[in-house]
């Protein structure tokens, strides 16, 4: 019965290598020839999810992919297993990661894994961050909080549990002083405990807190990214207060290593086409508050190293 | 006043055969999905949101408001039928609501456990409507050391669910917080008991746990030569679902009860309608007049959890609406289905856009109501199910395990994992060990550990916090008093006891 | 009837009691136990020394009771489970499903052709139409399909 099982097998495999090379002579440039597979690593309506919906709706819109497009959220080990998956794939055209620096982090930290496993395809956007107080905070902006910390104040900085650590983390280093990170499992929920008073600051995206900073019950204190935010969340940059301070983050997409190189040539022209798109600018880019910042496969690659080179430094 | 005109007005705005017919169909398919074991209100709502974007926005809001109900309404149903708790919050119907089932009184279990949701759902929109925004700035005094004052309350009432052999209740709820210490420590950002395993670094799902230990154990439970009278052989008849009046009075108490309580608990960051349906169970289980019954097949069972869960998810909407930001993750989505919309939920909403907020809570009302029209109606097709013969339904219900396990997280581990705890599950039943005190515990340490751990960290590793917060000291002194109130009481008895002894010498 | 004989009252207090050990051990080894306030391993370790405690009372009142009796039939559902899952990952989930049910009615049940196709082509087909085509879960199309579509 296994000698069975296993001749066909092999007679299966055979069959469907055969297959493949005869498609993919028979054509010129390539294009997906089934259903593609989109993988996100986190749940179904948060930040990765709205991002790639978004992608695969203009995809399908705009005629840039003709086939279908699967989303298929892999949340197993928080996302571990699903990034492993698609890095072990074979000659895998039509299988999509959609990777922010958010991924990348734990990737390289605790999952043993690195870039050499993927193959970026595109940068799609850029996410800054700003470090938020509440409105009845004793410290009026971020200057009076850096001289309580050199008084001797002790500062509670809530924060995410991905992308924000790192600021804190610099913040620590480049600051000092008597300062604690309260790690939440969402921005929502760092932003619960700063409105209820149980941190000093916290550490959000400014997607996730517009309506509370626009209507005052929330104060931007400092940008970590390299220029100011426009109005409401105009507030001065570390650079300005005199700390070597600058975060970006990005979202990207990613396929597997061993990827042939016209499909990453197809998606990366893809997914250009989609960021070049006026749906895409305005029902996503601006919606949400990013930085519209597209690269491709090429320089999506240099940029992500950067990141890695970072967070394993 | 103005308050009432808006609502009015918002109800106005509801009130259409369009929007009747599109809350009908959401509350039709979102009980078919909240049915399905694995698809949780979370997947639910999340897959069916892109049916309502074909509406304009108030039919949209409606049919999406249906939905979120008639997907909490659907996860009792599979507890009530074959045992099998959809999600976390139906652990709790799963308890009595089974042994209805088997009583031969499924209909009236689904009935009590469809009004008791409706008069859940009510009584927390109500809430919701008259104090509005002011809840959840209530709700946000919550932090971390209030909630791990509160939870130490609860776990401490988990005693309450252990059954008749205390040694091994107390065996289950522990294996229940270490399974939950499995995987990523939020307050280090460190993983721990991962033993290098992928899977295990991000913790054992619940999902798939919560199936394996009540469906598949039962699977093979059904494997046994049967007793007598463990099938359902009577008349099933929708006369008989329909509660007489002494079953309707008796359910009123405990659903009004559990429906103010799990508002509250609803509001709070944070603790969710797990947590909620929990406390609204053991309240009643403290303090109801059928106390001793629970347990056994009782509707008060049935209709406390229920009201309570579905109170706390209509409490779960004010910090939502009035500071935009989500309580849970079928929150989350909500939240991106209202920005599609072009609602942005946040402290403005009420000011600047009153007309439509008002519209909304109104149909929620209007969403309520049809979902319990459409549920009651489905009761008699439903409990047919009850009558497919044992031999069907072994391996339909295995296959049914093994899809939702999949679906959960879209893995083959997720079957294995369901799998290893449906074996475990069978075997701690067969020994008598309660399942019901594992999943809960599995539920609520990790919040208890995380929120108590965090307390340290703004007290700066002082454990006096807990009692220089108000609200934390009241919970804990009442903690304490409900601890040592055995204590005192035997301590008083024993004194009165020598005194009389004295007298009568 | 066919029993099987494992003591399992003294068996699961045992594997409880071994499992308490090592969290204990890990915790606080490896995780922290006090770091200005209560560490990683603080909290698992605490709950490891309780069960680990309660499972030896749960061992001693175990051994004086009579063991539950175990038949093999019971194992049958996991072990069709089992091999159900590995034929889902050679030929899709779905015709696995399909010979699942239709395998246990036929040979396990013996029911006749004419009662038990239906009833395994429809429950397939509903667990297909719900789950595949309108929630469109993604499920494993198997070995084969995956070779032969390239």
């Amino acid at each position: 019965m296994k000698k069975l099982l296993t001749v066909l097998l092999m007679v299966a495999l055979t069959a469907g290598v055969v297959f493949a090379e005869g498609q993919q002579e028979a054509e010129g440039p390539w294009s997906p020839t089934k259903g593609v597979e989109w993988v996100v690593t986190s749940s179904a309506g948060g930040g990765s999810s709205i991002f790639t919906q978004n992608i695969v709706e203009i995809m399908k819109n705009e005629g840039i992919v003709e086939k279908n497009i699967i989303i298929n959220y892999k949340t197993d080990g928080g996302g571990a297993v699903g990034r492993r998956a698609v890095s072990m794939m074979k000659n895998e055209a039509h299988t999509l990661l959609t990777f922010n620096s958010g991924d990348l982090q734990p990737l390289v930290t605790r999952e043993g894994g690195d870039l050499d496993g993927l193959t970026p395809l595109a940068v799609m956007a850029l996410d800054g961050q700003i470090i938020l107080a509440n409105y009845d905070s004793p410290y009026a902006d971020m200057e009076a909080l850096i001289a309580g910390l050199k008084g001797g104040d002790r500062i509670i900085v809530g924060g995410s549990k991905s992308d924000d650590e790192a600021i804190y983390n610099a913040m620590k280093s480049e600051i000092g002083g008597n300062m604690e990170y309260l790690r939440s499992d969402s921005t929502g929920e760092a932003l619960t405990q700063l409105l209820g008073g149980h941190v000093d600051i916290a550490i959000a995206k400014p997607a996730a807190s517009f309506d509370l900073v626009s209507s005052g019950e929330l104060r931007p204190m400092v940008s970590a990214g390299a220029t100011r935010f426009a109005d409401p969340f105009d507030a001065p940059t570390f650079g300005e207060l005199g700390y070597d301070i600058e975060f970006q983050i990005y979202r990207g997409v990613v396929g597997p290593a061993d990827m042939p190189e016209e499909a990453v040539a197809y998606w990366s022209d893809a997914l250009a086409k989609v960021a070049a798109t006026s749906a895409w600018k305005e029902n996503y880019i601006n919606k949400f508050l990013l930085v519209d910042h597209h690269l491709g496969a090429e320089d999506a690659k240099a940029y992500m190293q950067k990141f890695e080179d970072m967070y394993t430094k | 006043m103005e308050t009432i005109t808006l609502l009015l007005q918002g109800f106005g705005t509801a009130l259409t055969i369009q929007n009747f017919l599109a809350a009908a169909a959401g509350a039709f398919l979102g009980l078919i999905v909240g049915a399905m074991p694995g698809i949780g209100s979370l997947a639910g709502v999340a897959l069916l949101l892109p049916l309502t974007f074909k509406f304009n926005p108030v039919t949209g809001i409606i049919m999406l408001s249906a939905i979120y109900y008639a997907n909490m309404y659907g996860g009792s149903y599979s507890s009530i039928l074959i045992n099998i708790p959809g999600d976390g919050p139906a652990v709790m119907t799963a308890i009595d609501g089974h042994p209805m089932a088997k009583k031969g009184e499924p209909g009236k279990a689904l009935f009590t456990s469809n009004l008791s949701s409706f008069i859940g759902g009510t009584i927390g929109i109500i809430i919701l409507t008259i104090t509005g925004p002011a809840l959840a700035r209530l709700g946000l005094k919550f932090g971390p050391v209030e909630m791990a004052a509160l939870l130490m309350v609860a776990m401490t009432s988990l005693g309450w669910l252990l059954g008749d052999n205390p040694t091994k209740g107390v065996v289950s709820t522990l294996l229940g917080v270490m399974l939950a210490t499995i995987g990523f420590d939020i307050v280090v950002g460190t993983p721990r008991y991962d033993f290098g395993s992928l899977h295990l670094l991000g913790g054992i799902s619940f999902i798939p746990l919560v199936i394996g230990m009540f469906g598949f154990s039962q699977v093979m439970e059904m494997m046994e030569p049967r007793k007598q009278g463990d099938s359902v052989d009577m008349k099933l008849t929708l006369k008989d679902s329909i509660l007489n009046k002494s079953e309707t009075r008796r359910l009123l108490g405990p659903a009004i009860r559990s429906s103010f309580l799990g508002t509250i608990i609803g509001i709070l960051p944070g603790a969710g309608a797990t947590t909620g349906s929990f406390l609204g169970y053991i309240t009643e289980k403290k303090i109801g007049k059928n106390k001793d019954k629970m347990g056994t097949g009782i509707l008060e069972g049935v209709a406390a959890a229920e009201a309570a869960n579905n109170s706390a998810a209509a409490g779960a909407f004010a910090p939502l609406l009035s500071l935009g930001i989500p309580g849970s993750g079928t929150g989350a989505v909500l939240l991106g289905g209202l920005l599609m919309y072009g609602l942005t939920p946040g402290p403005r909403l009420f000011q600047n856009e009153p007309e439509f907020t008002w519209g909304l809570i109104a149909s929620l009302y209007v969403a309520n109501v049809i979902t319990l029209i459409v549920a009651l109606s489905i009761i008699p097709f439903l409990i047919k199910i009850l009558k497919v013969p044992v031999k069907i339904m072994v391996p339909i219900i295995t296959a049914v395990c093994i899809m939702g396990a999949y679906s959960a997280s879209n893995s083959l581990y997720g079957v294995m994992l369901m799998l290893t705890s449906g074996f475990a599950g069978f075997h701690l039943k067969k020994n008598n060990y309660p399942i019901a005190p594992l999943l809960l515990a599995f539920v609520l340490a990790p919040t208890l550990e995380r929120d108590f751990r965090r307390s340290f960290i703004i007290s700066d590793g002082s454990p006096w916090i807990f009692f220089q917060r108000p609200i934390a000291c009241g919970l804990i002194i009442f903690l304490l008093l409900t601890i040592l109130s055995p204590v005192i009481r035997k301590g008083i008895e024993a004194v009165k006891k020598s005194r009389t002894g004295t007298t009568a010498q | 009837m066919k029993t099987l004989k494992a003591n399992t009252r003294v068996i699961i207090p045992s594997i409880t009691f071994i499992l308490g050990i090592i969290w204990v051990v890990y915790g606080l080894n490896n995780y922290g136990w006090w770091e200005n306030g209560p560490g990683s391993g603080f909290f698992p370790s605490i709950i490891g020394i309780l069960i680990s405690g309660i499972s030896v009372i749960a061992f001693l009142e175990g051994r004086k009771m009579e063991p539950p009796q175990y038949i093999k039939a019971s194992y049958y559902p996991f072990l069709a489970a089992f091999a159900t899952v590995g034929m889902a990952m050679i030929i899709g989930f779905f015709p696995a499903m399909f010979l699942f049910l239709q395998g246990w009615l036929k040979l396990y049940e013996k029911f006749s052709w004419k009662k038990s196709l239906p009833i395994s082509i429809i429950t397939t087909a509903i667990l297909y139409g719900v789950f595949a085509m309108w929630l469109m879960v993604p499920f494993p199309a198997g070995f084969i399909y995956n070779a032969i579509r390239g």
